[in-house]
């Protein structure tokens, strides 16, 4: 018996040390090794044009791939998160509120390569009709399911929020005569406006994050475009397609840069998160 | 006069809340209302503004009618625009609500709705200048209208309340415990402050006080177990 | 203008909601209806039979068998090294961290959860990297081992924090009933707090398995390939559902490969969704005895 306390103590507290120091070692790891990549090309690193057969070695281009399907992913998701969400908390009918809150729960649940698959099929055709001439991979394409994919993520948050906007205010509201949309619009709104925020920052942190649906949707050329209807590559991409590459390439080696600014982004935008919803650091 | 009820009933959940109530209340008084809990007091005050009907699926019958702008009106009638109602009979909970924003926008909330018919914003500045110094509160914050209301003390937020409920001009006023979280020298403030209002609205509060009554009330009702024990008029 | 807007809220809502339920629909019918469900033994072990495939493990080249067993074995590997971990990470959270160390570890837990996965995947990858460089002879290479590891890593937040939550969401009083019966803290965890938050920490812990399941940039940089068959020991490559779909996608050479992707599609999102019913089904019942209970 006093054995599996001891054992269970060993497990908490080792659990937690270890915890801490693989976060610490992730980005330790990303550093070291991508530090010769780094210092090898230092600031060309952010020039335009990605060529590893002429030796340059650019992942301007990703980056831009990357926030140009992302925040365009969430620009599309944030009215219809926020409109789910209005539904599911407030005005809609009493059976479809449940159902709906079910939903979106076996919605998030779905698989982001599941969702790229599907968009081959189903995005991509009707895209390449309405884009000049392009392919249909390109960053509208993945934006779309980008969007699909987030909104889960963020209805979750906008739906808390407004639900746990206080009773006693929201009575309030109503003793002074608004009607029910009248208070989510200029109460509930400006109450949850830390959920909101944070749910928004998250959704961000999803789409940048991605790998499937950019990989499999955005085309992947390496070089910036000039139209929505383009290919695009994003720094998630770029890793994937490169790890075929040889091991101490310059090449290889810029995945692991690649790597460092996208957990810079995803941290910041966590922090910033957690600090919004929370209050504090 | 200002309302008259006939044989209200209010059930919910199968529950019987009130029990044939049959009250006149007359205009610019303060009528008090007391009882033990669970009397019913608080519910037969969401009655008259019809807020029970928000959150829960209850059975009423009976007639309440009121007179506003001088019309003998049922209060539960099909073409009774609710939101316009709550605007003329409002109400003042128990524990202060202000709103999670500033002073300032808590009082200017009414002018947001799409029955108030007051528009412009210096209109809206005046208004609540007068709202605040009927309440005895301007001199107070009249430096801080965009400090949150929740930063004010317990008595300030709850005379901001009474502010709020005064902005859409209502004839009549529901209290509902509105000191028995407060101070006695801020509940001083708020009962000399309803016999004020009393010249201009109709006042109907519930108190558990005996003394707030004796102090306060024009007429007192008494209920227990949803029905009226005694009704007196002073 | 501002007086059109609340009827506007309530149009926009109805809306909203109709727009992405439909296209959800959509995406998920159009899959059933292009896979082959329900499946047949022809699917899942292509031209072997069942008994042949599942006892004695004759190749299997047509179906999804391989994928099949490569994900159910990796999310088992990968929650036994997780849990622990996990539930440890959110009782110390819960239970003994104060001040400083909680703000913290709470840091350092929320920036892992808003990691890409393929930042993991890369981290997994290095690792294998790193351990090549110092042991040549017994690096493990491209392994369903340190696919596991590394999904682990990537679900340790989500256990770590369904436990805290759990933890803290238990009655205080029956947090402190076995301390002021005399308990230290470690035993008042063991039979009294982990009991009841059982079910929480459970439901958590099923989510994280999906999770599992269907991630797809980890096990990509640290183990999945095409073709591997099951794997003999932990040492060795696999296949895997998601994985499946990826390369089919891109790299399909008939038809019948592209079923084969939607029936994988169909296949993961049904093991995904049975277990996200199981941990809903955990929390409603839970939650049920606590409304009786009070």
């Amino acid at each position: 018996m006093r054995f599996y306390n001891h054992l269970l103590k060993v497990t908490i507290f080792s659990g937690a040390a270890l915890c801490a120091v693989v976060i610490l070692l992730v980005f330790l790891i990303m550093v070291f090794l991508s530090f010769p990549f780094f210092s090898h090309e230092g600031i060309k690193i952010f020039s335009q044009s990605w060529n590893p057969s002429s030796g340059s070695y650019g992942i301007a281009p990703m980056i831009f791939g990357t926030i140009i399907t992302a925040v365009p992913a969430v620009l599309i998701a944030f009215p219809i998160s926020l409109g789910y969400a209005v539904f599911a908390a407030e005005t809609g009918n009493k059976y479809l509120k449940k159902t709906a809150v079910i939903i979106i729960r076996a919605a998030s649940s779905i698989p982001t390569v599941v969702y790229a698959f599907a968009g081959i099929f189903l995005i991509v055709p009707i895209v390449r009709k309405i884009g000049a001439g392009g392919s249909g991979y390109s960053i509208f394409s993945a934006s779309l399911v980008l969007a699909i994919l987030i909104s889960p993520t963020m209805i979750f948050f906008f739906y808390d929020s407004l639900k746990s906007v206080g009773k006693p205010i929201q009575q309030g509201a109503f003793a002074l005569g608004a009607t029910k949309s009248e208070k989510v619009l200029f109460l509930s709104f400006p109450a949850a406006k830390k959920g909101i925020f944070a749910g928004t920052f998250l959704g961000l942190g999803r789409a940048l994050g991605d790998t499937m649906i950019s990989l499999m949707l955005a085309g992947n050329s390496p070089s910036i475009p000039d139209s929505a209807f383009e290919s695009a590559r994003t720094l998630t991409a770029h890793i994937a397609l490169v790890m075929a590459a040889d091991y101490d390439s310059p090449e290889f080696r810029s995945v692991f840069a690649c790597g460092i600014i996208l957990y810079l982004l995803t941290a910041f935008l966590s922090i910033t998160a957690n600090y919004l919803y929370k209050g504090k650091i | 006069m200002k309302i008259r009820i006939k044989n209200l009933n209010f059930s919910y959940k199968n529950f019987h809340v009130l029990e044939n109530l049959n009250i006149q209340i007359q205009n610019d008084s303060i009528t008090a209302i007391s009882g033990p809990s669970g009397s019913g007091k608080s519910t037969f005050l969401t009655c008259l503004n019809r807020l029970w009907e928000e959150y829960e699926e209850g059975l009423l019958t009976g007639k309440i009618e009121a007179k506003i702008e001088d019309k003998w009106i049922d209060i539960y009638h099909k073409k009774i625009s609710v939101s316009l109602l709550r605007q003329k009979i409002g109400m003042v909970f128990q524990m202060p609500n202000p709103f999670p924003m500033s002073i300032e926008q808590n009082l200017s909330f009414p002018f947001k709705l799409k029955t108030s018919s007051l528009t412009g914003k210096k209109r809206i500045q005046t208004e609540i200048i007068k709202a605040l110094k009927k309440v005895h509160l301007y001199e107070e914050i009249k430096n801080r209208l965009d400090s949150p209301a929740q930063s004010l003390s317990g008595g300030q937020q709850q005379r901001l309340c009474i502010a709020r409920a005064l902005m859409a001009s209502p004839e009549i006023i529901l209290l509902d415990e509105p000191t028995s979280s407060l101070d006695s020298k801020a509940e001083k403030r708020i009962e000399d402050l309803l016999k004020e209002l009393k010249n201009e609205c109709t006042i109907i509060i519930v108190s558990h006080s005996e003394s707030q009554i004796k102090r306060l009330a024009d007429h007192h009702i008494h209920m227990e177990n949803g029905r009226i024990i005694k009704d007196i008029k002073y | 203008m501002r007086k059109l807007k609340a009827p506007f809220l309530k149009i926009f809502s109805y809306f909203s909601f109709i727009l992405y339920v439909g296209v959800f629909i959509f995406f998920t019918s159009y899959l059933f209806i292009r896979s082959e469900a329900p499946f047949s033994s022809v699917s899942i072990f292509g031209e072997s039979s069942f008994v042949k495939a599942v006892f004695y493990n004759e190749p299997v080249f047509d179906g999804l068998y391989p994928a099949l067993c490569g994900t159910l074995l990796l999310v088992v590997i990968s929650v036994l090294i997780a849990v622990p971990f996990g539930t440890g990470t959110g009782l110390w959270l819960s239970e003994f961290a104060k001040g400083k160390k909680l703000k913290i570890m709470a840091l350092l837990i929320d920036v892992l959860s808003g990691m890409p996965s393929i930042v993991i995947g890369l981290f997994g990858f290095s690792f294998i990297l790193i351990f090549h460089k110092i042991f040549p002879d017994k690096s493990p290479g491209f392994s369903i081992i340190v696919s596991a590891f590394s999904l682990s890593i990537l679900v340790l937040p989500y256990i770590a924090k369904s436990t805290q939550t759990a933890i803290n969401s238990l009655d205080k009083s029956l947090k402190l009933s076995g301390l002021s019966l005399g308990a230290d803290k470690i035993e008042n965890i063991r039979y009294i707090l982990l009991p009841n938050a059982f079910p929480s920490i459970l439901s958590g812990i099923l989510l994280a398995l999906a999770r599992c399941a269907e991630d797809t940039a980890v096990i990509m940089l640290t183990g999945a390939v095409a073709n591997a068959g099951i794997p003999g020991n932990i040492f060795e490559r696999f296949e895997a559902l998601p994985f499946f779909i990826y390369y089919t996608s891109s790299e399909y050479t008939s038809q019948n490969e592209l079923t084969m992707a939607f029936n994988a599609s169909v296949l993961l999102i049904f093991i995904c969704i049975i277990l996200f019913i199981i941990s809903f089904g955990i929390n409603s019942i839970a939650s049920g005895k606590k409304k009786r209970i009070k």
